[in-house]
């Protein structure tokens, strides 16, 4: 081989091969992994949002006895299960400080009546945003009139600190709220 | 070239005083920082870590002869990124609740600097052996650092220990130490410590700036 011929793959074919090789055995790596944990992956995310669902539920003590709804219009509402005495659980999903997805399940008795709050703010800043899902925050909601919509920091207190993530909360409480009187 | 004699104990033992990548090397503070404020999650990320730096570390240095220079950093983030991915997608499978309790800390270890800093000062230039060990004395190095700053902020702070109460409800709180300055705080005392413990054990080692590392490359052609 020619000395140009050489140094031409050595300074540009080389390294294009080699970052395109590891970069596929990386992805076909990835995928393999995708395949194994998805399923388990799924398998949890069901459950927890079903024992979700339950909490925010003081009448339903199984979640086999919930019927899911799916005929809903409203944004950002990602599910909706029905209990056989009428209550109602709904799970909005908005987005927070930074993109991270705040996750609000919020359940109705058959009167619009709020019967219990659930938030996922794990994915907020620790210590800051995730405070909004702490429970002596949350209880200020505690049977509140899920018919109609709220304004923070008039109907209710923002984390203070948090305004970020508050606001992400009462955007998806609204959601729920909006939904509740779509399907009521 | 960095042969001379080097024990595999010293390797080993390097990360966790003389070359603390946290409190002498001043690498990943950013992760150090944020997961601190509780024991637990400090642990959950110390482990994390560490099977990342180990496996990334192992993977550089069967390919350093393979990767050429000018594509080194994308291929090495390339590696991290996919190891941390699968990492991130085991723990979401089998550790839920220390999946949750990492959030966004653990997709952040992609560029953690202590990662790509040991595949350039040490991985991509010794042999697969010398950089795993290198991989886990640092590891544990990184560890104890989190673990022994996030003691130090949850008791003092929070009153908690491993989320057990050691200091009763009724005494006041530094509530400071839970928050971003109170970080800083024991950084700089753990630093200190660090430096004072590295005296007492040996003669301080003379430590180079990063010009002086490009000197001393230039000596070296």
């Amino acid at each position: 081989m020619s000395k140009s011929a050489n140094s031409s793959w050595e300074t540009a074919g080389k390294p294009i091969v080699v970052l395109t090789v590891i970069s596929l055995i990386v992805s076909l790596l990835l995928a393999l992994v995708n395949g194994m944990t998805a399923p388990v992956i799924a398998e949890n995310t069901r459950r927890t949002t079903l024992k979700a669902y339950v909490s925010v539920m003081p009448s339903v003590s199984d979640a086999a006895t919930l019927e899911e709804v799916t005929d809903y219009t409203t944004a950002n509402v990602t599910g909706v299960v029905k209990a056989p005495d009428g209550g109602i659980a709904i799970k909005a999903e908005e987005k927070g400080f930074d993109g991270g997805i705040l996750t609000v399940i919020m359940g109705f008795d058959a009167n619009g009546a709020e019967t219990g709050i659930w938030v996922d703010a794990s994915t907020q800043t620790k210590g800051i945003g995730s405070n909004v899902s702490t429970d002596d925050y949350l209880a200020q909601f505690n049977g509140m009139d899920g018919t109609k919509n709220i304004v923070m920091n008039q109907d209710f207190d923002a984390y203070s600190g948090a305004t970020i993530s508050s606001t992400a909360l009462f955007a998806a409480i609204n959601d729920c709220i909006n939904c509740f009187n779509e399907l009521a | 070239m960095a042969q001379e004699n080097k024990s595999k104990v010293s390797i080993l033992t390097n990360g966790i005083i003389k070359e603390n990548p946290v409190l002498r090397l001043v690498l990943g503070t950013c992760s150090i920082l944020a997961v601190t404020t509780a024991v637990s999650s400090a642990l959950g990320m110390g482990a994390a870590f560490t099977f990342v730096l180990v496996c990334s570390n192992i993977m550089i240095s069967l390919l350093r002869k393979v990767i050429p220079g000018k594509v080194h950093l994308p291929c090495y983030i390339v590696i991290i990124a996919g190891f941390v991915t699968i990492v991130q997608m085991f723990m979401q499978a089998y550790m839920e609740s220390l999946y949750n309790a990492l959030g966004v800390f653990l997709p952040l270890i992609v560029v953690n600097c202590i990662i790509l800093g040991r595949a350039e000062m040490f991985a991509c230039k010794n042999s697969v052996v010398d950089s795993a060990l290198d991989g886990v004395g640092m590891g544990i190095g990184y560890t104890l650092t989190a673990t022994l700053m996030a003691t130090l902020r949850e008791v003092l702070g929070s009153g908690t220990w491993l989320g057990f109460q050691i200091i009763p409800d009724s005494v006041a709180k530094i509530s400071i130490m839970t928050q971003a300055p109170g970080a800083f705080f024991c950084y700089g005392i753990l630093m200190a410590g660090c430096v004072w413990l590295e005296g007492k054990l040996d003669a301080r080692i003379e430590r180079k700036s990063c010009c002086d590392l490009d000197n001393l490359k230039k000596e070296a052609e």
